[in-house]
């Protein structure tokens, strides 16, 4: 693990959930532990460490494993789980858009506890809408449907129990063992609908008359990555050519996911007729259906290559394919080279470019390739290098002896490695964000600390009664102009560093996906498929 | 080279290019020889009165003759014997020189080189090649992937491309801005090109296919413009067309006559989020880190952006 990736997880974890869990997760990273060596190293008491492991593990950023001495548990941290946190908010925007507003609620809810029971996020969402005063009498039906549809659409995802008979283990371990059988991954618990109601009306009951006691559901992360992973894509085709080569592409996947499980590098083909079929029912656009064939030809014509056409001959036989692994590798170059681009210069990302196309190159085909000036060339070139965008490959001559002839350099371009380096740009910018918002709040605690003490004042003012006019004039008195000035300041600079936290993240996750399909591509790991349990 | 093509010429300033370039050029035309109206054709930016001057001078320094046929003019390149007749009073070095600078071509060769080959001592050839200079016998031509190497050619040989550099070279000297200006212009030819095309009804495939051209069609919007001093020919445009392929700005395929067509294409994502914040295009975001001399909470660029 990198540096600055620890740096910046210990750092989220102590920002969302405080000093300790950042502690103890700092205390991880370096492999999975013990409880006693927890303790010891952090110096930290046992009932704080063991506190902050199971909030860990509840929101699955730790998870426990039976260690060499099978009555003990060893923890070991999940980083590129905390690193998600940022992400929450895409996630909830995309529920948002796609089921309304309850369901983000409840989405809400999960990720506040990280795996909670479906009664449970419902009572909690009922109580928010109470306060809003938005419930109605039937809000617990239409939550539970709400809830179910994000089962169906498979966003959550049940929990893992432990074991309950232990009965066919030798009563060896106490470390339970933790199963799930997959058929049971996206079933929706029984509940006692009535119980429910009449626990969300005030009364109190059990939780175990409800049901669900025992089945908690968590975010399905992989689900909302699929659907922001195919939302890049149609942008993109939209970006590339218009609206209706965006509505192809998406009838496309939506098709495919029918055929393919949706992590595949590539998809099985599709055939084309379907797909027409399919435009021409759902989609009321005619002039997508008019020029279906037109559409199709030029999409697959791309120097993007989204698309293959398999099978020759009619559309009738014709089927596509479609090249996930190759369009996020097409995407990640993309977003490499306006990187470059906007870090050195057009120049430098013709460079880049044309080093990546030509494969290995001599500086000197560089310089006419790239009709720079030999100077100028030369110091792209060499700074390409020296920041890890490029790679040098010295090759000698067999023959010559000495001299300065006696090798020639060529330079290449290494994507993994470059998408490692932009990696790390990215999490040390994300970090230094972090960091600042940090010490814009500390510099400016008297104030903020004043401004909610205020708040809280003016709430309660109101709450009695007080005319809002007055409230205000109030509020004014207290706070100096100045003082409300560097407060609006501080809360803008806050606003900023946080949407740049957020939209970094976006840049971070398609350097994800690359790294995800390039393991998927290589030969020997082919086997490895990604699993939903983790 | 087909003698009827376009012929690449300097600007005026430059008198010996010219008459080097109009050498070359009738002795293209061998013992035919060439008429007024192909030099015209041929230097289409060139007034008469500038090409009767240097062709003037070229008589009187006894390159070329000047012939009537049939009631024209034509101009032919005098037999290259003439080294040989020049030299006639020469000694055996300054022949052997001679010869294999001859033997060079286009290509030039190198002092060292002819060293080498002549086996004579490096004060002595130096003597013979100066004094083959000042008869206007041979002449030495700087070379552009290496500016501190001479090489040393007939005198009315034109130098090979490799040496000038083509149309982007003036005096050894890259012409950036010129190379940049022509980048720029041939984008906004294929960009306005494409955007013709939006509000076209006639189906994707017509509105990709309008939006296509060739170097041949942009060489002639560049050429039409007039922001070239120097003729440039449609593989000059080629090769700026290819960097704006590095660019990612155009797209290069393959035509049905084997030719390529070049089309403006927008990038595939909107400039990623990364580089919205100044860390994602710091210089110095290897040396910074917290705590630390540079460090984000003390940072002027995170200052300036901020406020
Ligand atoms: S905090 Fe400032 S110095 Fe550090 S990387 Fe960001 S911009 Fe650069």
């Amino acid at each position: 693990m990198a540096l600055s990736y620890c740096k910046l997880c210990s750092l989220l974890l102590t920002e969302h959930f405080g000093e300790v869990i950042g502690k103890v997760a700092e205390d991880l990273q370096w492999g999975p532990k013990l409880l006693p060596n927890i303790v010891s190293s952090t110096g930290l008491s046992t009932a704080k460490v063991k506190k902050a492991l199971a909030i860990l593990i509840q929101y699955g950023f730790v998870r426990y494993e039976k260690s060499k001495c099978p009555w003990r548990a060893e923890y070991i941290y999940l980083p590129e789980k905390v690193l998600l946190l940022l992400r929450y908010q895409r996630y909830l925007e995309l529920i948002d858009t796609k089921y309304g507003e309850e369901s983000r609620l409840l989405l809400e809810e999960i990720m506040k506890y990280g795996s909670i029971t479906e009664s449970s996020a419902i009572l909690k969402v009922v109580e928010v809408l109470k306060k809003d005063e938005k419930s109605t009498s039937d809000s617990v039906i239409a939550l539970r449907n709400k809830f179910h549809a994000l089962i169906t659409g498979r966003y959550l995802i049940r929990c893992a129990n432990p074991c309950k008979t232990e009965a066919d283990e030798p009563n060896l371990s106490s470390v339970p063992r933790l199963t799930l059988i997959e058929a049971e991954l996206h079933r929706p618990a029984v509940i006692d609908v009535n119980v429910l109601c009449k626990a969300a009306e005030g009364q109190t009951c059990k939780p175990e008359d409800i049901g669900d006691a025992n089945v908690r559901w968590r975010l399905n992360y992989d689900r909302f990555h699929q659907d922001m992973r195919d939302e890049m894509m149609i942008d993109a085709m939209r970006r590339r050519f218009d609206d209706n080569a965006a509505e192809l592409m998406k009838q496309l996947l939506q098709l495919m996911y029918l055929r393919t499980e949706a992590w595949c590098s590539d998809s099985n083909p599709v055939p084309v007729l379907e797909l027409k079929d399919a435009i021409s029912k759902k989609s009321a656009n005619a002039y997508l259906s008019q020029y279906f064939e037109q559409y199709l030809k030029i999409l697959e014509e791309d120097s993007c290559r989204f698309l293959t056409k398999v099978g020759t001959g009619d559309v009738s036989s014709a089927q596509l394919c479609v090249n996930m692994a190759k369009a996020i590798l097409q995407l990640t170059s993309t977003a490499i080279e306006n990187v470059i681009e906007q870090r050195f210069g057009m120049k430098a990302a013709r460079i880049f470019r044309l080093v990546k196309t030509k494969k290995f190159v001599e500086q000197e085909q560089i310089q006419q390739l790239a009709m720079i000036s030999d100077k100028e060339a030369k110091q792209i070139t060499y700074k390409l290098l020296q920041e890890n965008f490029l790679q040098m490959q010295e090759l000698r001559k067999p023959a010559a002896g000495s001299g300065p002839n006696k090798s020639f350099f060529l330079f290449h371009v290494d994507l993994n490695l470059v998408v490692h380096t932009v990696t790390e740009m990215c999490h040390k910018a994300i970090y230094n964000a972090l960091i600042r918002s940090r010490s814009e709040l500390t510099n400016h605690m008297r104030l903020m600390e004043k401004h909610e003490r205020l708040e809280a004042a003016s709430q309660l003012l109101r709450e009695q009664g007080t005319e809002q006019e007055q409230i205000d004039a109030l509020v004014d008195e207290w706070l100096s102009l100045p003082e409300r000035n560097l407060l609006e300041s501080v809360k803008k600079s806050l606003e900023k560093l946080k949407t740049a936290e957020i939209q970094i993240d976006n840049t971070l996750f398609l350097l994800q996906l690359f790294t995800y399909y390039q393991h998927l591509t290589m030969p020997k790991i082919t086997s490895k498929k990604k699993s939903q349990i983790e | 080279m087909d003698p009827t093509d376009t012929v690449q010429c300097a600007s005026s300033s430059s008198a010996p290019a010219n008459e080097q370039m109009l050498i070359s050029v009738v002795t293209k035309f061998g013992s035919k020889g060439a008429t007024d109206a192909d030099l015209e054709k041929l230097f289409p930016n060139w007034t008469p009165d500038m090409r009767v001057t240097i062709l003037n001078k070229l008589i009187a320094k006894g390159f070329i003759d000047i012939f009537n046929s049939g009631g024209n003019l034509v101009y032919k390149i005098k037999d290259t014997s003439q080294g040989a007749e020049k030299l006639k009073g020469a000694d055996n070095e300054e022949k052997v020189v001679f010869k294999i600078i001859e033997e060079a071509g286009n290509k030039g060769i190198w002092i060292r080189d002819i060293r080498f080959k002549s086996n004579l001592m490096p004060t002595q050839l130096n003597k013979i090649l100066k004094m083959l200079e000042g008869k206007k016998m041979i002449k030495a031509v700087k070379s552009v992937a290496a500016s501190k190497k001479k090489v040393y050619m007939l005198f009315n040989v034109e130098p090979d491309r490799s040496l000038t550099g083509g149309a982007w070279y003036c005096d050894q000297d890259f012409e950036t801005e010129f190379v940049d200006v022509l980048n720029q212009q041939c984008y906004r030819f294929l960009q306005q090109k494409k955007e013709t095309t939006v509000g076209n009804k006639g189906g994707p495939l017509a509105v990709r296919n309008a939006s296509y051209a060739s170097p041949k069609q942009v060489c002639k919007f560049i050429t039409e413009l007039g922001i070239s001093k120097v003729q440039l020919s449609e593989d000059d445009i080629k090769t700026i067309l290819d960097t704006l392929v590095f660019d990612g700005k155009l797209e290069r395929v393959v035509s049905t006559d084997g030719g390529f067509l070049f089309r403006a294409i927008d990038s595939l994502l909107p400039p990623p989020d990364l580089i919205r914040m100044p860390c994602g295009v710091c210089p110095v975001i290897n040396n910074c880190s917290y705590p630390g001399k540079v460090n984000p909470e003390i940072c002027v660029y995170l200052n300036d952006w901020l406020s």
